[in-house]
């Protein structure tokens, strides 16, 4: 195991390195730079040449790939001009609010995704499996911002200047204005609020493709040998389910865990958007257009270890779960 | 090349849910290749006197801020939308079978390389490689569809290299190889078919997944005109201010034809993979 | 049941760590320079504080809401930015006259100024209560400071061409005494235009800076300290920035803003922003879309305040095409294109149509400037005389080469609006033999193949932008700066040279005003561009919030009277 993930992370390495002078050489060869997208008249030729000074891209490129790299190497991440401080505090910024809300929902999809396949392989083949996935299909096939927006105008707009509902949520934002001036407990239930429909709404998304699987997952377990010896012994069928089937039907969905990071941290931009949530696929955007190419640069890295790491992640996860898997 | 599964294909005619899935992706085909003779109005014809009006007889789903017809502009962007969908599928799972067969049945460094590609695109974050790919390229149907493939080909690529990997121990192929047959034509007359599958299910679930994805791009920016993603997108600020069938009706289209995709490549799944028949 | 109090645990561990220490202590410690700037602005502050007075009006925090973060921030030396500039100017910094409704220099920082006979030399008496909010008092010496930097060239300040006519350097400024400071200029008019823009900067944090790091500089978003009604407490990148009033703020202005707090708040989906306010989370909607207007309107607990244009819509001709280097080309396609529908529908009627780049509100305006009118049969008749006609039957337009009237009109990808008004003028243009075609264009790459004067590679493009008070479009249309950035129309008219050489120098209104007609009448006969329409700015306002007046002098011209209608909440 050890062995296995030694070699693992010695692979991952070169891999990043290749993910960073791919997005560099892309983004080089994008028209337009810092300079460039300051739309202003007084924009003279030299103006943006001393811009272009400043930020130090005067030089060829070799050389600020060379520098680029060489400070990486350092645990520099270079300066943000877009945002007007190092990279690594940009970063460190939006990062735990990207995780907050891709883990809850991760995990709250998860559990809802599994508790609908249960349910439709339970019922397998009846009105209530197809309506089920017709459900789930559904959510699943409306665009995530577009859903958000729904949701935004049922349970924010609607609910609170419309309806008088007493369940109502803040719209947009991790916090409220007055966050600073709250209690502890205030500033749990203010956090937990604000998370309540970006979170749903990538739940909303999600919880299809985890459902599909923990159904054809479970499906394929309960005939096998072992389940239909637990069920001659005269065991009780839920009995047989949770007991039995379900743990060994749910390894293989920790695979899928890993498989979905990357599809998480994509698809956070939307809602992210959306809900003028402060993360990093909206940095992202934002940093492209204003082409910040340290800050593109460090992002996707991260975004790519991310990917890597919760990968490995997951297998580890598996072979600790699954005691039959070996990876040496 | 489905010769084996003709039968089991046969066999999507008995779900229910498959079916509806089935018409309900031909119709949408249908609708946008005969998009010029159904549309009643030209999708481009502005006309203010007639700006947003709402669903009525004359123009079925209303018109938009200029004027035009919605029902027509969403006949026509299905040809968008659906383009950009099937094409960047085809591409991706064109590019995704020929680097995984390569890789799988040949094994030793074409695997190696292979499969570090694909660890590499999978770990470059899809979002900032379209963003940054786009400020390269003048948006059109043509770059959508090429960096749509570009990003969406290691997921066929595994699926048919894992596939390949298992049957290249069993019998048929053994046997190929005993009566002298080049490695070429075994792969491409034996294991290649039998692998396909698990990517015809998965191609047809990408449909449904792209043409979402399209209008994720349209939210960015990044749209191609008149597809439903700009469409959608156009007429989203008016949800709250009254003019809602500008965005209804084009996120109807939106989710009826990824959920029609979908429930096929469910049915093409359960029939084509008979590990999946239950006892019940 | 032990995993979900183990789940409440991990959320509260994540509410009670992410933000251990404050904003502010979090940036501070980040960066050497702005631990100290803040620690002295807080001491400060909290020497200043006292009792708030027994008014009403007092107290509350308003939440404004944008769609945008303000680049730069509060670096003056850097913006570009509409938002931050009005920051800038109104609430954190000061600039030395401000405008009244007149749009007349007043004093502000500078209490009085006095112009040389000959026009040469102007000289500022500056306030002496203006303190920074770490203590240190306003002086000359930041005036002279903040004009010698931003006119150097290695700061590359994009508004340096302010200054264009004001003597360069060191030779150009002498600070008299503390509160006295003379610039030498060549004559010309409007003097104090620049002043009225540039906020001062504090020379005793920034003087050290080499000005080529200015830009970058923390001060800008992690820790500006200001001198204006508003200090600066805390900046949340694509989150929020927060001000509290400033309570040694000179009485001779106002004394301390009756606000305890302004927040302004980034949320990109305007969708989403209209909720907020129509939720009564944000109390200021920036910027509402017009086909957002009526819902503001409707709704019992917002307002809608609508000021005058001074941001306007057009379309840049690339004039070096074949197809465009015609006047009369150009005038066809104003004519056939219908401005005043345009207005009335996708501005519901938040708008003029515009014929020139001169706003309505500036005194060299022409109210009775003859436009062009919508007119498609002249339209057709002016593209036929210009040797454009139908040739081939195929319903577009060619020459006698057979060059086809095919124009490419690129935009803002992502820019709903003017997606849409292109979208109307090719279907528009159609009727007249003229094939337009829309494409949305990355931002990045639209400036680069606009403004890349070795490149522009582009027929026309669909832009907006804020007029200023000053107007001077000489970087827009004097055959000198063709090969600058912003000459891309490639208008070379000696008339119009002459013009624009000439208006600038003009001291006294009365002599100009005949000029300024005569330049709007040859813009209208060249069309360089098309102009569309001036776009009334509107901004949504939550009942609770009094006090407030905008116009066209920006949104925050009124913050210091801003107060909050109703005690409950914030």
């Amino acid at each position: 195991m050890r062995r296995y993930l030694a070699r693992r992370l010695l692979l991952a390495l070169p891999l990043l390195l290749g993910v960073a002078t791919l997005l560099f050489l892309l983004v080089e060869a994008a028209p337009g730079d810092p300079a460039e997208v300051l739309m202003s008249p007084g924009m003279t030729l030299e103006v943006r040449s001393q811009i272009r000074t400043n930020l130090g891209l005067d030089q060829p490129l070799p050389v600020r790939y060379a520098r680029w790299m060489g400070s990486l190497l350092g645990g520099d991440l270079g300066f943000s001009h877009s945002y007007g401080s190092p990279v690594a505090t940009v970063l460190k910024r939006a990062l735990p609010n990207t995780l907050l809300l891709a883990g809850v929902s991760l995990v709250l999809a998860f559990v809802l995704g599994v508790g609908i396949g249960v349910v439709q392989a339970v019922r397998q083949n009846t009105m209530v499996d197809s309506g089920l996935n017709l459900l789930v299909l559904t959510f699943y096939s409306l665009p995530s911002f577009w859903l958000g927006i729904i949701l935004i105008l049922v349970f924010s707009y609607g609910a609170q200047s419309l309806w008088g509902w007493p369940l109502h949520f803040p719209a947009s934002g991790v916090t409220s204005v007055d966050y600073d001036l709250m209690s502890l407990g205030g500033r749990i239930v203010d956090r937990v609020r604000h998370l309540v429909l970006p979170a749903t709404t990538l739940v909303l998304v999600m919880a299809a493709g985890i459902a599909r699987y923990a159904r054809s997952g479970l499906l394929e377990v309960i005939r096998q040998d072992y389940v239909r010896a637990a069920r001659a012994r005269g065991l009780g069928r839920m009995q047989v389910l949770f007991r039995h089937a379900l743990p060994n039907a749910l390894l293989p969905l920790i695979t899928v865990l890993g498989l979905y990071l990357p599809i998480l941290f994509s698809g956070a931009v939307f809602v992210e958007t959306v809900f003028a949530w402060p993360g990093m696929g909206w940095l992202m955007v934002e940093a492209v257009s204003s082409r910040d190419y340290p800050l593109i640069l460090a992002g996707s890295l991260l975004f790519a270890t991310l990917v890597v790491v919760g990968n490995l992640l997951a297998d580890v996860l598996y072979a600790w779960a699954d005691p039959r898997v070996r990876y040496d | 090349m489905f010769r084996g599964h003709a039968s089991r294909l046969l066999a999507l005619g008995g779900n229910r849910l498959a079916r509806v899935g089935l018409a309900g992706a031909t119709l949408a085909l249908l609708l946008a290749v005969l998009a010029p003779f159904l549309a009643p109005h030209d999708p481009t014809q502005t006309d203010l006197a007639r700006h947003l009006l709402p669903p009525g007889l004359d123009h079925l789903l209303g018109t938009d801020q200029l004027g035009r017809d919605v029902l027509s502009r969403i006949l026509f962007g299905a040809r968008v939308s659906l383009t950009v969908a099937l094409l960047s599928v085809v591409l991706s799972v064109g590019i995704g079978v020929t680097l995984g067969a390569l890789g799988g049945f040949f094994g030793g460094w074409v695997d190696g390389v292979v499969m570090r590609t694909v660890d590499l695109v999978l770990a470059v974050p899809r979002l900032v490689l379209l963003v940054t790919v786009i400020a390269l390229l003048r948006p059109s149907v043509t770059a959508i569809v090429l960096l749509l493939a570009l990003t969406q080909w290691p997921a066929p690529a595994r699926l048919i290299r894992a596939e390949i990997l298992s049957l290249k121990e069993r019998d048929f192929v053994e046997a190929a190889r005993a009566l002298g047959y080049s490695r070429a034509r075994i792969l491409l007359r034996h294991v290649v078919p039998n692998a396909l599958s698990p990517v015809l299910v998965a191609a047809t679930l990408g449909v449904s997944h792209t043409v979402i994805l399209e209008a994720g791009l349209a939210f960015l920016g990044l749209g191609v005109p008149l597809s439903w993603g700009t469409l959608l997108l156009a007429g989203q600020a008016n949800l709250i201010t009254g003019a809602w069938w500008l965005t209804v009706f084009p996120g109807a289209a939106i989710a009826l034809v990824a959920i029609a995709f979908n429930l096929l490549g469910d049915g093409l799944r359960d029939a084509l993979d008979p590990r999946q028949e239950g006892p019940s | 049941m032990r995993r979900f109090a183990l789940f409440i645990a991990f959320l509260a561990f994540v509410a009670g760590c992410g933000d251990a220490p404050s904003p502010r202590a979090e940036a501070a410690a980040a960066d050497p320079f702005c631990q100290g700037a803040m620690a002295a602005v807080d001491s400060f502050v909290a020497s200043g504080a006292q009792a708030a007075p027994e008014d009403s009006r007092f107290g509350g925090t308003a939440v404004v809401g944008g769609i945008a973060e303000m680049v730069n921030g509060m670096n003056a030396f850097a913006t570009i930015d509409y938002g931050a500039n009005q920051y800038q100017q109104f609430v954190n910094l000061m600039t030395l006259v401000r405008l009244d409704e007149e749009l007349v220099p007043q004093p502000y920082l500078a209490e009085s100024w006095s112009l040389s006979e000959d026009g040469t030399e102007l000289t500022f008496q500056l306030r002496n209560d203006v303190h920074w909010h770490d203590g240190e008092r306003t002086d000359a010496h930041d005036v002279a400071f903040t004009f010698l930097r931003a006119t150097d060239p290695e700061t590359a300040f994009p508004n340096a061409s302010f200054w264009d006519r004001y003597v360069p350097g060191p030779e150009g400024v002498e600070v008299l005494d503390d509160f006295t400071v003379t610039f030498r200029l060549e004559p010309h008019a409007e003097v104090l235009d620049p002043w009225r823009a540039m906020a001062i900067m504090p020379e005793h944090l920034l003087g050290e800076v080499p000005p080529g790091e200015l830009a970058a500089h923390p001060f800008g978003t992690v820790c500006p300290v200001g001198n204006g009604p508003f200090v600066f407490v805390s900046h949340r990148p694509q989150e929020r920035w927060v001000f509290q009033a400033n309570p040694t703020f000179p009485a001779g202005l106002g004394g301390r803003p009756a606000l305890d707090r302004i927040v302004y708040r980034v949320i990109p989906d305007q969708t989403t922003l209209l909720t907020e306010l129509l939720t009564g989370a944000v109390d200021v909607y920036l910027s509402v879309r017009p086909d957002q207007a009526a819902a503001v309107v409707q709704d019992d607990d917002t307002r809608l305040e609508v000021f005058d244009p001074r941001e306007f819509t057009f379309v840049g001709w690339n004039t070096r095409r074949p197809q465009l280097a015609d006047a009369r080309v150009r005038r066809a396609i104003t004519m056939a294109t219908d401005r005043s529908a345009v207005v009335q529908t996708l501005l519901r009627g938040y708008g003029i149509v515009a014929e020139t780049g001169v706003p309505p509100f500036h005194w060299g305006h022409d109210p009775d400037l003859a436009g062009v009118d919508r007119d498609l049969e002249a339209a057709r008749r002016l593209l036929s005389q210009a040797g454009w006609v139908d040739r081939d039957g195929n319903g577009v337009r060619e020459d006698a080469a057979g060059l086809p009237l095919e124009v490419t009109v690129v935009y803002n990808a992502g820019n709903q609006d003017r997606q849409t008004i292109v979208e109307l003028m090719a279907s528009e243009l159609r009727e007249v033999g003229v094939a337009l075609t829309p494409e949305g264009l990355e931002p990045g790459q639209l400036a680069a193949r606009v403004t890349d004067p070795a490149v522009r590679d582009f027929d026309g493009i669909a832009l907006a932008w804020v007029a200023e008070f000053r107007v001077d479009e000489k970087d827009l249309f004097h055959s000198e700066r063709a090969n600058q950035p912003w000459g891309f129309a490639g208008i070379g008219d000696p008339e119009l040279d002459a013009l624009l050489d000439t208006l600038q120098l003009v001291e006294k209104r009365e002599d100009a005003v005949p000029l300024w007609h005569r330049y709007q009448e040859r813009i209208v006969e060249l069309q360089p561009f098309l102009y569309l329409f001036y776009s009334q700015k509107l901004t949504g306002i939550t009942n609770r919030l009094q006090g407030v007046a905008m116009d066209s002098r920006g949104e925050f011209n009124s913050v210091r009277d801003w107060w909050i209608g109703d005690a409950s909440g914030r």
